[in-house]
C-alpha cells in the first residue's frame, strides 16, 4: 500500500472485535427506528425438511432510478414488478411501468398530489417512500389476482413507511387472511442488530455451535399493524445458503407451516435459502443504468421542443462529478 | 425435420461464419444443417453447425460450475448425510446452447440458384430447420451414381446424393478408419455403375475376396458384372490367369521391396535372357545350381545372396497358379474387353498375398492405362465412345506413398497424373491417406470421407480436398459407419450423406427386360 496506514486503524478494529467478542456495556435487541416488541429470549431452532407446496407463489419487488439531480430539484423513476410461479413455473410476470416523478421542495407536495398520497403536515416525499407506495399498490393487486392459500412474498418487511395510509395496508391484510393466502415480508438485509452486532449474523454464528443442522430458525420479535400482529422471524432455510433472513408474516399463522412453504419456493440451485420467485422480481424491478441515460434523452428532447436552452439544463443538471479528475 | 419449428436465433461472427442461441434443451447435433431466414430479403442462408458448446447470461464468471457443484453434491446425500433437493428453476432463461456455425451460403429468394456466402443474414434471424426444398439447387449437380442420402447430423434427409460416373476419370479416394464403411460403399458405388449399362467401367480389385459374392446379387449381374477368380470354388467366375510373358519389371518393382543390389541384378538377368516380360522366370527357375550360374553366366556380376533372394521370389511367382507360363491363356484381353464394354469386372485375389495382389494389379492397370491411352491417340474417335474406367484399389497407400510413387515404372501414379485425359482413374481406398503422396491426392477430385479417427489423416484430407474441410474435423471423428462426407468440385460445399447400404439397395432393383437391347455406346464399340 503506498498510503500511510490511516488515522484510527488501531481504535476502529479494536472496537470491532469487542463488538464481535459480546463486550459492548449493552447486548440489547434493537432495529433503526422500530416499534418491535422483542422476545425475552432467542430460542434457536432446527428446521426439519418437510416442504409445503403452495398452488401459487407470488413475489414482489420495488426498483427506483434517479435520472437528473440538481439538489433542489430531482428527477427519479420508480416502479414495482410482480411475478406468479406454479409448480416452479413462471405463470406470470409483470414488469410494471416506470413512474417519472418531480421531486424536491413544492414539487413534492405537487408529486404527491398526483399520486394522490396524502402526506401529513411537516412530511416529505422521496424516493424510498414511491417505491414503497408501488409495492404496495402492487400487493394489493395480487391479493386479488392470488388464488386462495398461495404464497406472496414482499421484498422487504411488512410494516409499512409511517408516511402510508394504514387503512389500505390494514384491509390489505385482513383479505389476504380470509383467502387463506400466506403473506410474507422477506428482508434481503435487515438493521435488526444485538448491541452494535448485526443479529443475523450472531445468530448464525450460535446456531452452527449449536445443532448438526445448518437449518434453524428463531422468533425475535413482533409488532402490530392497526390491530393485525406480525411476526418476525431469523431462519436460515438451506443448509447451502450463505446467509439467513429476516423474514415477517401475520402472527397468526403457524411459523414451521410458513417456513416449510417458504422452503419449497427456495430449493433453487442457484439461489438456495432465498424465494426464487423474489429473485425473479428483483430482475425485473431493477433499473439498470442505461435506462436513466435513455430517460435522461426523452427529457432532453421534450425541454428542446418547449424551448428550454440547452446551457441552462446543463448547469443545472451537470454531474460535477464528471469534471473531477481521477486517477 | 418439423417446419417452421425455431431452433435459434443468430446472433454474431462474420460471413463465413455464424453462430446461434439455442434453447438449453434444443436437441443440436454436429453436421447438422440448419436454415437462417433474412426476413428482410427472404434469402435462406443454409448454416452447417461444426460445434456446440454452453452459455449462460450470469454475471458470476464461475456459476455454472457453482450449479454443478450443488447438484452434485444433492447426488451424494449431501455433506450431513440428508437429502435437500435443488432445482434449476427455469433453465431456459439461465442457460444456453451456442451453436458454432459455417455458412455455406445462400439460397436466393426464388429458390432457383444457391450463393456463396458474401453477405450476413440479418442479426438475430430466426434459425429453422431445412425443408426438402431447400436442397433443390443441389438436385443437378448430385450425378448419376446414388450413393445415399442428404444426412444433416445424424439425420436423413429424403433427398438422393451421389456423384458422377464421370468422376472416376479424375480420381475418386474413399477414406475411412476400418469398420466406417469402405466396402459397403465401394459396392454401392459398384453396383450404382453396374445401372449405368456400359457407361463406366470399373476394375475392382478385390484382395479379401468380399466383394464379388455381394455384387453377384445384383440382379442385373448376369450382364453386367465379371468376376475373375483364381479360386475354383467361386460360382459364375472365370479362372483367373495371366501369362507370365505379361508380366513386366514394373510390376515386379511396385509390388516386392527390392534393394538397389537387387533391382541391378534383376536388370542384369533380364538382359542375360532377353525375353519379353518376365517369361524368363521359369527358366531362370529351375536352375539347379546358382553358383555355377552365377560364375560362367553372369560373370559373378551378382553376389549370391542377391541372386538366391531373386531365385526364391522367383520360384514363389511361377508357383503361383494365377501364373501361366502360356501367355496364350491369360485373360488379359478378356478383361480389357469387359471394361470397353462397361462392366464391372472384379478380379478375386484372395489366395494371393498383398504383395502378388499388387503385381496383378499393377499388371491390369498398366493394360487399361496402354489400352486407353494408345485408342486416345491412335484411334481418337473409338476412344470417344469408351467408357471411363476406374481401378479400384484397397490400401492404395501403399502404391501411392511417398517413396513408391517415387520409384520409376509404378503405373499408379502415372494413372494419378495422366489418367484423366485417356478417361483411365483411380478409385483408391485408405485407412490412412496420411500415407499418400500429397501431390497424388491433390490429383484426386472426389473425396469420400467416411470417419476418420486420426487427426494426422483427417489433416491431410483438409490440404486437398476441393472443398474447405478446415471446420469439419470433429464431424469427420465422430461419423457413424455409413455417415459420410461427399467432397468434390460439383458440389458447392461437402455434402454430408448417409451411405445406403448394399443389401438394401439391390433389393430396390428392378430385374432386366430379358430382351434388352444393348446401350447404345457399347454397340458403337463394334467397329
Ligand atoms: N451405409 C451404412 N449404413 C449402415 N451401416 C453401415 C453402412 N456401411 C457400413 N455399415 C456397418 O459397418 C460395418 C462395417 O462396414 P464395412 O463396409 O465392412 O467397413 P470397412 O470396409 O470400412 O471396414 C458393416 O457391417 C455395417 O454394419
Ligand atoms: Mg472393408
Amino acid at each position: 500500500m503506498k498510503e500511510t496506514p490511516p488515522v484510527g486503524l488501531d481504535s476502529v478494529s479494536i472496537r470491532l472485535a469487542q463488538i464481535f467478542n459480546g463486550q459492548e456495556p449493552t447486548t440489547a435487541l434493537s432495529d433503526e427506528g422500530s416499534g418491535l416488541e422483542f422476545e425475552p429470549d432467542l430460542k434457536i431452532q432446527p428446521l426439519d425438511l418437510s416442504e409445503q407446496d403452495p398452488p401459487q407463489a407470488w413475489a414482489i419487488d420495488g426498483g427506483q432510478l434517479q435520472i437528473l439531480d440538481a439538489r433542489s430539484i430531482q428527477v427519479v423513476a420508480t416502479r414495482a414488478s410482480r411475478v406468479c410461479f406454479s409448480q416452479k413455473k413462471r405463470v406470470f410476470e409483470e414488469q410494471g411501468p416506470l413512474h417519472l416523478s418531480l421531486l424536491g421542495g413544492t414539487q413534492s407536495i405537487q408529486e404527491a398530489k398526483e399520486w394522490k398520497i396524502a402526506l401529513a403536515l411537516g412530511e416529505v416525499l422521496d424516493t424510498k417512500l414511491l417505491r414503497e407506495y408501488l409495492e404496495w399498490k402492487a400487493l394489493a393487486k395480487t391479493i386479488d389476482d392470488s388464488v386462495e392459500k398461495a404464497i406472496v412474498f414482499k421484498d422487504g418487511q411488512l410494516r409499512p413507511d409511517d408516511r402510508i395510509e394504514i387503512d389500505q395496508v390494514v384491509s390489505l391484510l385482513e383479505k389476504a387472511q380470509e383467502k387463506d393466502i400466506l403473506l410474507v415480508g422477506f428482508s434481503k438485509q435487515s438493521s435488526l442488530s444485538k448491541g452494535s452486532m448485526p443479529l443475523l449474523a450472531w445468530l448464525s454464528n450460535e446456531a452452527s455451535q449449536m445443532f448438526d443442522t445448518t437449518r434453524w430458525w428463531c422468533p425475535v420479535a413482533t409488532y402490530s399493524i392497526g390491530g393485525q400482529k406480525i411476526r418476525v422471524v431469523a431462519a436460515k432455510l438451506d443448509s447451502l445458503s450463505r446467509f439467513s433472513f429476516r423474514i415477517d408474516f401475520p402472527a397468526y399463522l403457524d411459523p414451521c407451516f410458513v417456513l416449510n412453504t417458504i422452503r419449497a419456493v427456495s430449493n433453487d440451485v442457484g439461489f438456495p435459502g432465498y424465494p426464487y420467485p423474489l429473485s425473479v422480481a428483483d430482475q425485473l424491478a431493477t433499473c439498470p443504468s442505461w435506462l436513466s441515460q435513455e430517460i435522461k434523452q426523452l427529457i432532453d428532447d421534450s425541454l428542446d421542443k418547449q424551448g428550454i436552452p440547452l446551457q441552462l439544463r446543463e448547469a443545472a443538471f451537470f454531474d460535477r462529478h464528471e469534471l473531477m479528475e481521477r486517477l | 425435420m418439423s417446419l417452421n419449428q425455431i431452433r435459434g436465433r443468430l446472433f454474431g461472427r462474420n460471413v463465413s461464419e455464424v453462430v446461434f442461441r439455442a434453447q438449453p434443451d434444443e436437441d443440436l447435433f454436429i453436421g447438422e444443417l440448419l436454415v437462417g431466414i433474412d426476413e428482410i430479403t427472404n434469402r435462406r442462408y443454409l448454416i452447417r453447425v461444426v460445434d456446440i458448446s454452453y452459455g449462460s447470461d450470469q454475471r458470476e464468471p464461475l456459476w455454472a460450475q457453482r450449479i454443478a457443484g450443488r447438484l452434485l453434491g444433492d447426488d451424494s446425500g449431501g455433506d450431513e448425510g440428508f437429502i435437500e433437493e435443488h432445482f434449476l428453476y427455469e433453465p431456459s432463461r439461465r442457460s444456453y446452447q451456442i451453436a458454432e456455425c459455417r455458412c455455406l451460403g445462400y439460397i436466393t429468394p426464388d429458390a432457383t440458384s444457391f450463393q456463396k456466402p458474401k453477405s450476413l443474414p440479418s442479426q438475430f434471424s430466426q434459425v429453422v430447420s431445412p425443408e426438402p426444398s431447400d436442397f433443390n439447387f443441389l438436385a443437378s449437380r448430385m450425378g448419376d451414381l446414388n450413393i445415399g442420402n442428404l444426412r444433416s447430423g445424424e439425420q436423413e434427409v429424403d433427398f438422393e446424393v451421389g456423384i458422377s460416373g464421370n468422376s472416376f476419370s479424375s480420381h475418386i479416394g474413399i477414406f475411412a478408419t476400418t469398420g466406417m464403411g469402405k466396402s459397403n460403399l465401394l459396392q454401392v458405388l459398384a453396383a450404382q455403375v453396374m445401372l449405368q449399362q456400359g457407361r463406366y467401367g470399373l476394375l475392382v480389385i478385390d484382395p479379401h475376396g468380399e466383394h464379388h459374392q455381394k455384387l453377384a446379387q445384383h440382379p442385373w449381374a448376369s450382364s453386367t458384372l465379371k468376376i475373375y477368380s483364381s479360386r475354383k470354388a467361386v460360382p459364375n467366375a472365370s479362372t483367373l490367369r495371366v501369362g507370365l510373358g505379361e508380366l513386366s519389371i514394373d510390376d515386379l518393382r511396385v509390388s516386392y521391396q527390392w534393394s538397389h543390389a537387387q533391382e541391378e541384378a534383376i536388370f542384369e538377368l533380364e538382359r542375360h535372357y532377353g525375353k519379353k516380360g518376365l517369361s524368363w522366370l521359369s527358366e531362370f527357375c529351375s536352375i539347379q545350381d546358382l553358383s555355377d550360374f552365377r560364375e560362367n553366366e553372369l560373370s559373378s556380376r551378382v553376389a549370391p545372396a542377391t541372386l538366391q533372394i531373386i531365385h526364391r521370389r522367383a520360384k514363389r511367382i511361377t508357383g503361383l497358379s494365377i501364373i501361366a507360363s502360356d501367355s496364350s491363356i491369360s485373360v488379359g484381353d478378356s478383361i480389357i474387353r469387359d471394361l470397353q464394354e462397361g462392366k464391372v469386372v472384379v478380379l478375386d485375389l484372395s489366395a494371393l498375398d498383398s504383395t502378388e495382389e499388387l503385381m496383378i494389379a499393377s499388371y491390369f492397370s498398366r493394360r487399361v492405362l496402354d489400352e486407353w491411352s494408345s485408342q486416345y491417340l491412335e484411334n481418337p474417335s473409338k476412344h470417344s465412345r469408351m467408357p471411363v474406367v476406374g481401378i479400384v484399389l484397397e490400401e492404395a497407400q501403399r502404391v501411392l506413398g511417398n517413396a513408391k510413387s517415387k520409384g520409376e515404372g509404378n503405373i499408379f501414379p502415372r494413372i494419378a497424373r495422366e489418367g484423366r485425359k485417356f478417361k483411365v482413374g483411380l478409385c483408391a481406398i485408405s485407412q490412412q491417406p496420411k500415407l499418400i503422396d500429397d501431390e497424388l491426392l491433390s490429383q484426386f477430385n472426389t473425396f469420400l470421407i467416411l470417419g476418420l479417427s486420426d487427426e494426422k489423416d483427417r489433416n491431410i484430407l483438409r490440404s486437398s480436398a476441393k472443398q474447405d474441410l478446415s471446420a469439419l474435423s470433429k464431424e469427420i471423428q465422430t461419423l457413424m459407419p455409413g455417415e459420410a462426407l461427399v467432397v468434390n468440385l460439383e458440389a458447392p460445399f461437402a455434402i454430408p450423406a448417409k451411405i445406403q447400404l448394399f443389401s438394401q439397395m439391390i433389393k430396390h432393383i428392378e430385374p432386366l427386360p430379358i430382351e434388352r437391347k444393348s446401350p447404345p455406346n457399347v454397340s458403337a464399340l463394334m467397329d
